[in-house]
């Protein structure tokens, strides 16, 4: 399979560099960076003012809001630290449909954000879930280390199938500390996966979901006697599709869809639904900035 | 409606592959999917949309179908026919010919009366028909199709001859007022009556192609009787030649000869003609030379030739008499000259010499109609006779007396011959031993009919000879000749009903017809009909060419318009493409 290299060419890495990922939460890194740390005081940003309570340092009083209001606050800083980002691309058999293929897709927009995770020095981990589970790489420091998450990603081919549950599971017990995690996939899971979804949120993590369906998936082009087979599961069934079987389909893909994105309102999740025959570059300029995953 | 080109029909054998191509096309496809989660359980439809979907695959392999047979119709060039009713003269020859057989067992009339009434029934059914039955007792129906269909089924055949054109022209004078109405002949003969005034004649006609066969002289010789043999054109073996003197057959007749086509042979036989007055040879299965209407020999004795001219002025016959030598030319013989007392050539300028040598003839007439002997200012003959001339036998040759020149006092013991072209070029006759042939030379040209070159080359040649025999004789009759027969062998039966076997090797098959009628030949189980009538050229089947029954020519009739549907073909093609495109998108 592997990916495009040609396409992360030096005017788009120079676009890429300018953005920068967006945690909802505040998370707590380990070095310096660009992002807001958990960590108070620091040289470096002003978060925030709150009211002075006694006992605290005097020194951090904002005088000048106390000459005009005569009330005191207290000015409160942040170190710009880096923060843990987690990518992590679905790989299953079922990603290997559409035109172009939803693993494409996903690999490229998993190396974007990747790059622009790297270039705010912020510590990356990657992590294919395929069929032979959660692979994860990293983490990585620089955006020097850009090359080996492409090699990464570049080997991976969609195989076996995934529970989402499962990956998200694993990727849980294998990272302490909380993320902004993001996971690219095509959500066709029919397992327990939202629960998942719902719990890694839940236990501090900034989850974000890219979800991946191709335009073969939202407008089925077929018509008539089909025998339809299930590249993930290996099922097989025999339908004749007339233009109202295919309006049942496309209602039952519209609950689906909504469905997700009700429970990630729910959650707190970002989501956000992408087609595999947008550009990438759209996807990221447009999209994923518009929902809040970069600025 | 008809087709042009019906050969292009053919192309609807690929009607299949489109079916072919449909059931490819709209086979069930094994797609690969993402997931089957949202396929799963998909609740059925009511009224099944697969036998919707059938119907529609069905209704678009008939329109493929339809549109591929517009363009194929347009290629094949339809017409369509658009008949009308009106009126149509419908000719039947049942002249004796008519009687031979045709096909399967039937006889031409009996052929083309099924074929005629196949022609009635095709007309519109407001068409007045006029059906004629030829000859003679002429009989003429006027009414709709079953009153003629019902006349057509009483028709019989009869004995009698009939002169064709002349009859067709009677017919047609008779109905002016039909200038545009068709006419069908069903006949056996081929007639140049074609076209016509405002309209045209089909005919439906068929015959066989004859070939002269026989012998080119015969007359007496220092040995005894000379028989020369030419024009055979077929190979023979075994084919007899006997000699019949005086109306007895010799006894010395030939031991049957074999013959090569083309062969000239000379055959000298221990007959002493003496007194002869007639010798009459066959060759080949005439057997009965005393009938009537049959082929005879001419002799002419050739004791004294004299030529009797009022000015010979064309060269050729100036060299021919040069050539021939011991011909006596006497000038102004009109003037000066008794008749002849044996044989006499006379050659006559310009103008009509009047009067004859003998100068007893007080009228010459010219030809008009029917015309009247005179002698010596009294009507001797008058009205219409017709002489059986034993000179041009086989070639239908009418004399009529009434027209003939009359250049001797007495009256002709026989008149052999008058006619040759529109102003009787050439006369014959004959008084006890003595034959007159006349020739009336035109200014300086000369203009005979095709066979009196070769007639007048004879006797010239006779003539030169005369040192070696006492008569000229001449054989014109013709041969039958069959080339598709062609070494095989061949039964024949004459109209008398005796059964000959010829076996002809190599060479077409050919025989000699002595008896008017129908000869029936029967050859490798096929059999053929040949009708003989050496008196009337058109009722035999010795002359012209063969020509099988043409039905097309009468297929259909009535007056008919044709109106080409290659546009509107075309644009049903395009329209059919067209509804196909859209169907296309939407199934």
């Amino acid at each position: 399979m592997g990916m495009d290299r040609e396409a992360f060419n030096e005017n788009f890495l120079r676009k890429l560099k300018l953005l920068e990922l967006v945690a909802r939460k505040v998370l707590k890194g380990k070095g310096l960076g660009k992002n807001p740390g958990g960590r108070r005081g620091g040289e470096v940003i002003f978060r925030d003012y709150h009211k002075y309570t006694p006992g605290e340092e005097y020194r951090y009083i904002d005088w000048n809001i106390y000459s005009r209001l005569e009330r005191l606050f207290v000015k409160e800083f942040s170190r710009e630290e880096e923060i843990p980002v987690a990518v992590l691309v679905d790989q299953s058999r079922s990603m290997d449909y559409g035109f172009p293929s939803k693993s494409m897709v996903a690999l490229r927009l998993a190396a974007a954000l990747s790059y622009i995770a790297l270039a705010g020095k912020n510590r990356l981990s990657v992590g294919l879930a395929g069929g032979e589970g959660l692979q994860m790489k990293g983490p990585f420091f620089s955006h020097r280390a850009f090359f080996k998450v492409m090699e990464f990603l570049s080997a991976s081919e969609p195989r076996g199938w995934i529970e989402n549950h499962a990956v998200l599971s694993a990727f849980h017990e294998r990272t302490r500390e909380s993320s902004l995690v993001i996971f690219i996939s095509d959500l066709l899971d029919e397992g327990e996966g939202r629960g998942a979804f719902g719990l890694l949120n839940a236990r501090g993590h900034d989850l974000s979901l890219i979800h991946l369906l191709c335009r073969e998936e939202m407008h089925p082009p077929f018509r008539g006697e089909v025998r339809l087979e299930d590249m993930e599961l290996g099922e097989k069934g025999d339908f004749f599709l007339s233009e109202d079987q295919l309006g049942r389909y496309a209602e039952r893909l519209h609950v689906f869809l909504k469905g997700w994105q009700d429970f990630a309102r729910r959650h707190q999740i970002r989501y956000i639904l992408c087609r595999t025959d947008e550009p990438v570059e759209e996807l990221i300029m447009t999209f994923l900035r518009r929902g809040g995953f970069l600025r | 409606m008809s087709l042009v080109r019906p050969e292009f029909l053919l192309a609807l054998l690929l009607l299949p592959i489109f079916y072919a191509i449909n059931r490819w096309r709209f086979r069930r496809k094994r797609l690969p999917v993402s997931s089957l989660l949202f396929w799963r359980n998909l609740p059925a439809e009511s009224p099944s949309p697969r036998r919707e979907w059938k119907r529609r695959l069905n209704l678009l392999l008939l329109l493929q179908a339809l549109c591929f047979s517009a363009f194929v119709l347009a290629l094949c060039g339809p017409v369509l026919i658009l008949k009308r009713g009106g009126s149509v003269l419908l000719v039947i020859d049942r002249s004796a010919s008519m009687n031979a057989r045709a096909k399967e067992g039937k006889t031409r009339l009996q052929w083309g009366l099924e074929a005629a009434s196949r022609l009635v029934a095709g007309l519109p059914p407001d068409t007045r028909i006029e059906l004629t039955a030829l000859p003679l007792d002429s009989k003429s129906v006027q009414g709709g199709k079953d009153q003629v269909c019902r006349a057509l089924s009483g028709l019989e055949g009869t004995d009698a001859p009939l002169g064709l054109e002349d009859a067709l022209r009677s017919v047609l004078a008779l109905h002016p007022e039909n200038r545009n109405v068709p006419c069908y002949v069903v006949t056996d003969r081929f007639t140049s009556l074609r076209e016509r005034r405002g309209g045209r004649i089909h005919v439906a006609s068929f015959g066989f192609p004859a070939r002269n066969l026989g012998i080119t002289h015969a007359g007496a010789g220092k040995e005894g009787m000379v028989v020369e043999i030419g024009n055979f054109s077929a190979r023979g073996e075994n084919v007899p030649l006997r000699v019949w003197v005086d109306g007895e057959e010799s006894p010395f007749s030939k031991d049957p000869l074999s013959l090569a086509p083309g062969e000239k042979r000379k055959v000298v036989l221990p007959i002493p003609l003496g007194d002869a007055e007639e010798i009459q040879v066959a060759l080949g299965i005439q057997d009965d030379l005393d009938a009537d209407n049959q082929c005879r020999l001419l002799r002419i004795p050739l004791s004294t030739v004299r030529v009797y001219s009022e000015g010979i002025q064309n060269p050729f016959f100036l060299k021919a008499l040069e050539a021939v030598g011991g011909v006596e030319v006497v000038e102004g013989a009109s003037q000066n000259h008794s008749p002849p007392e044996n044989f006499a050539l006379y050659f006559f300028n310009r103008k009509i010499p009047e009067p004859l040598p003998g100068g007893e003839v007080t009228a010459f007439y010219p030809v008009e109609g029917i015309g009247t002997i005179r002698v010596k200012g009294e009507e001797r003959i008058d009205g219409p006779i017709r002489v059986n001339s034993p000179l041009l036998e086989g070639e239908g040759f009418e004399v009529r007396i009434g027209s003939l020149l009359q250049f001797d006092p007495v009256i002709w013991d026989e008149v052999y011959l008058r006619g040759g072209g529109e102003k009787e070029r050439v006369l014959a006759g004959r008084k006890g031993r003595t034959t007159v042939f006349a020739f009336r030379l035109e200014e300086s040209d000369i203009h005979f009919h095709p066979i009196f070159p070769i007639l007048f080359a004879q006797i010239l040649e006779r003539v030169r000879g005369k040192g070696a025999g006492e008569f000229a004789s001449f054989r014109t009759g013709e041969s039958v000749k069959i080339p598709w027969l062609r070494g095989k062998e061949v039964e024949v039966k004459d109209p008398p009903g005796r059964v000959q076997v010829h076996s002809l090797k190599g060479d077409p098959f050919a025989f000699f017809p002595l008896h008017r009628g129908i000869y029936r030949l029967r050859s490798e189980g096929q059999e053929l009909s040949v009708s003989v009538n050496l008196h009337d050229e058109e009722e035999s089947d010795i002359r012209g060419e063969r020509q099988d029954w043409d039905l097309g020519e009468i297929a259909g009739g009535g007056q008919r318009e044709e109106k080409s549907l290659l546009f509107l073909c075309i644009l049903l093609g395009f329209f059919l493409l067209g509804l196909l495109w859209w169907f296309e998108k939407r199934i």
